[in-house]
C-alpha cells in the first residue's frame, strides 16, 4: 500500500508505531543467535559467570576467544560429525534433485494408464507425517541392512513427494510448443528431457535442492534413531547429545557446536531467500 | 508438509487442450522406456519408505510385534487399541497434544496474522524483520532446543538473569510440571510463526491493490479492515495456517527430547514422544503403530473440523 506520499500526520505516527514493533520482533528473534555466538567466544568457565547477574558482559565476550572451537573438533571428534552431515547431504540433495526431474517431467507431461492413480499416490505420500510411520520406516530400512549406513540417512528422502509436486507444476508451465517442435526435428524423449525442459527447470531445482539441504542438514529424529554407530551420527545429534536433561553441559562447547550447526545454513539463506521461500509457500513445507 | 492437494484443485492446470502426448511421439517403445525410467526411481522411493511403512503401520497395529523379534508376530485383532483406551499415559500424551495444538492456534495464528499485515505495510525496518522472524525455519530443531533449554536453566539461565535483574522472583520453567508445557510452546511459536506470517503474507500480496484503494474511499481501515476485509479474503489463506499449525503441533518431538524427556512427571510427554518411548525403549511395534494410526485419524479429524468451522463462520 503506497499511501507514503498522501501522509497524514496520524498515519505518520502509526506508521513509526509499526517501525517499532518490527524492530523489537527482529530483537526477539534474532537474540538467541547473538546470544549463542557470543557466549560461545567466551572461555567455558566465563560463560555463566557473565551471565547473572545480567551486565553487559552478558551478551558480548569481553575477551572473545575461539578456544571452544577448537575443543569440539580435538576432543569430542565433531570434524566426524561434520563431515558425516556434509556427506548426507550432498548425496541426498543430488539424488532428489535427479529423481525428482524425472518424474516430475513425466507428471507434468504424460498421460498414460495408471498415471493419474500414481500421481494421487504421491500425494498421499506428501501427506503422511514422517513421524507417524517412522517405526516401520525403521524396520524397512534395518531389513534393507541401511541402518548405520550413509545411504541409510539420505535413501527414505530422495523420493520427496513434494519435489516431485514442486517440479511438476514447473514442467506444465513451460509451454509445451518448446518440445513439440524438438519431437517433430527428431529428438528422442530423452534428449527432450535434458535438452529442452532441465535447462528451463533451473529455478524450481535450485528450490527443490535447497528445501532438500535445509530439510537433509537439519534432520534429527531419523539420524537419532537409525544410526547407533558414533562415527557416522550426524551433527545435530551430536549436539543434542552433549547434553542430557538434568546434567550440567560444557557450556561453552555446546555454545561453539550449535553455532556451527546453524550459521553455515543462515547464510546460505540470507543470500537464496527468494527460491527457498517460494518452495516453502508453493508446497507447504517445513524444514 | 500438506497443502498440495488443495492448490492443484485450485489451479486450472489441467485446462491446456490437446493433452494427449503420445500424440507427438514416433517411437512409442523407446517412449515408453524413457517414462519408465524417469519415474521409477520415484516410484519404488516413494512404496518402500512413505506407502510401505504407512500400511505395515496400519497391520502392526493389530499385532504383537516386538521390535527385537519381527519374525515372533501374533495377531490380535483390536487388542492394542484397547490397550490405549486404559492407557493412562497415553492419554495423558495425548491431553498435552491437544493443549499444545490448541495454544498454538490461539497464539501463533492471530500473532501471525497482525506480523504479515505489518510487513506487508512495507515500513522501515522490514527487511531485517522478515529476515529474523524466518531465521528459525532454516534452523534445525536440535540447535533452537539447546540454545532454549540453556536459556531456561533455572540457577543461570539467561531468562531467570532478566527476571532477577527486573526485580521479579526467578522462575523453575522447565523443572515445574506446571511451566513446562508452555515454556515447550512458546519454543514452538517462536520456531514456526514465521511460516505462518509468509502464507499470510502470500496470500495478502495476492490481494489485488484496488480492493484496498476501495476501502480506503469507503473510509475503512485499522481493525475493521483487517476483520472485514482482509480476514474474508484470506480464508483460504488461514484455513492453510491453521492446518500447517495443527499437523506441525502433532509432530513436535525434539524439544521434548532435547529438553525435558517428556517430564517433570509426564507434564510434556506427547503422543509422537510416547510412541517412540513404545517403539524404542520397550521395543512394542505394534502398540506403537496403534498410537501412530490413532494420530493419523485424529489429526484427520481435526483437520476436518477445522475446515468446516472456517467454512461457516466466515461465509458471506
Amino acid at each position: 500500500m503506497a499511501l507514503s506520499s498522501a501522509a497524514t500526520p496520524g498515519e505518520r505516527v502509526r506508521r513509526r508505531l509499526g517501525s517499532v514493533v518490527l524492530l523489537a520482533v527482529t530483537v526477539v528473534f534474532f537474540f538467541p543467535y547473538l546470544w549463542m555466538l557470543a557466549s560461545s567466544l567466551k572461555p567455558t568457565a566465563d560463560v555463566f559467570k557473565y551471565g547473572f547477574p545480567l551486565s553487559w558482559k552478558t551478551f558480548l565476550p569481553p575477551e572473545p576467544t575461539l578456544a571452544n572451537y577448537a575443543t569440539i573438533f580435538s576432543e569430542f571428534g565433531f570434524g566426524r560429525n561434520l563431515l558425516n552431515s556434509l556427506i548426507v547431504v550432498v548425496c541426498q540433495v543430488v539424488l532428489t534433485i535427479v529423481v525428482c526431474a524425472g518424474a516430475g517431467f513425466v507428471f507434468g507431461r504424460y498421460r498414460f494408464r495408471g498415471s493419474r492413480v500414481l500421481f494421487a499416490l504421491v500425494m498421499v505420500a506428501s501427506f503422511i507425517p514422517f513421524e507417524v510411520v517412522m517405526v516401520p520406516m525403521y524396520v524397512v530400512t534395518r531389513e534393507l541392512r541401511l541402518t548405520d549406513t550413509y545411504a541409510g540417512l539420505f535413501l527414505p528422502w530422495v523420493a520427496n513427494a513434494i519435489g516431485i509436486f514442486l517440479i511438476r507444476q514447473s514442467v506444465q508451465e513451460i509451454p509445451r510448443s518448446l518440445d513439440e517442435a524438438a519431437a517433430i526435428d527428431g529428438a528422442s524423449t530423452w534428449r527432450t528431457f535434458v535438452q529442452i525442459i532441465l535447462p528451463n527447470l533451473r529455478p524450481a531445482l535450485l528450490t527443490v535442492g535447497l528445501i532438500s539441504a535445509v530439510a537433509g542438514w537439519n534432520q534429527f529424529l531419523w539420524p537419532l534413531i537409525a544410526v547407533q554407530d558414533p562415527n557416522k551420527q550426524v551433527v545435530q545429534v551430536a549436539i543434542a547429545t552433549f547434553t542430557d536433561p538434568g546434567q550440567l553441559p560444557t557450556w561453552g562447547e555446546l555454545f561453539a557446536a550449535a553455532s556451527v550447526a546453524a550459521v553455515p545454513l543462515l547464510v546460505v539463506f540470507l543470500f537464496l531467500q527468494r527460491y527457498y521461500i517460494r518452495g516453502v509457500v508453493t508446497s507447504g513445507m517445513k524444514g | 508438509m500438506t497443502t498440495q492437494a488443495l492448490r492443484t484443485e485450485a489451479e486450472p492446470t489441467e485446462a491446456v487442450p490437446g493433452r494427449t502426448a503420445a500424440t507427438a511421439v514416433r517411437t512409442p517403445r523407446s517412449h515408453k522406456l524413457t517414462i519408465g525410467v524417469l519415474l521409477a526411481p520415484a516410484c519404488v522411493g516413494l512404496a518402500i519408505f512413505q506407502l510401505g511403512p504407512l500400511v505395515y503401520a496400519l497391520l502392526n497395529s493389530f499385532r504383537q510385534v516386538s521390535l527385537l523379534d519381527l519374525t515372533n508376530s501374533k495377531y490380535v485383532g483390536l487388542a492394542n487399541y484397547a490397550e490405549l483406551l486404559q492407557d493412562t499415559t497415553f492419554w495423558h500424551s495425548m491431553g498435552n497434544t491437544l493443549l499444545y495444538v490448541v495454544g498454538k492456534l490461539v497464539v501463533q495464528v492471530p500473532l501471525a496474522f497482525a506480523l504479515a499485515v505489518l510487513l506487508d505495510r512495507k515500513l522501515r525496518g522490514t527487511a531485517l524483520a522478515r529476515a529474523a522472524l524466518f531465521a528459525p525455519l532454516v534452523t534445525s530443531g536440535a540447535v533452537i532446543a539447546v540454545i532454549w533449554n540453556l536459556m531456561y536453566f533455572p540457577d543461570t539461565g539467561l531468562f531467570n538473569a532478566i527476571i532477577d535483574w527486573s526485580g521479579l522472583p526467578t522462575q523453575p520453567f522447565l523443572t515445574s510440571s506446571a511451566q513446562a508445557l508452555p515454556a515447550i510452546l512458546l519454543v514452538g511459536i517462536w520456531e514456526d510463526i514465521g511460516f505462518s506470517v509468509l502464507i499470510f503474507l502470500a496470500g495478502l500480496q495476492a490481494v489485488p491493490a484496488s480492493v484496498y484503494e476501495a476501502a480506503e474511499l469507503d473510509g475503512v481501515r485499522g481493525f475493521r479492515l483487517a476483520r472485514f476485509v482482509m480476514l474474508p479474503l484470506l480464508r483460504r489463506t488461514t484455513m492453510v495456517v491453521t492446518f500447517m499449525a495443527t499437523v506441525f503441533s502433532f509432530r513436535v518431538f525434539t524439544p521434548i527430547f532435547v529438553m525435558t524427556q517428556g517430564g517433570p512427571d509426564n507434564a510434556t510427554n506427547n503422543a509422537v514422544y510416547f510412541m517412540y518411548q513404545q517403539a524404542f525403549q520397550f521395543s512394542n511395534l505394534g502398540y506403537a503403530s496403534a498410537v501412530g494410526v490413532t494420530v493419523i485419524v485424529l489429526v484427520a479429524g481435526l483437520l476436518a473440523l477445522q475446515a468446516r468451522l472456517l467454512r461457516t463462520d466466515l461465509e458471506y
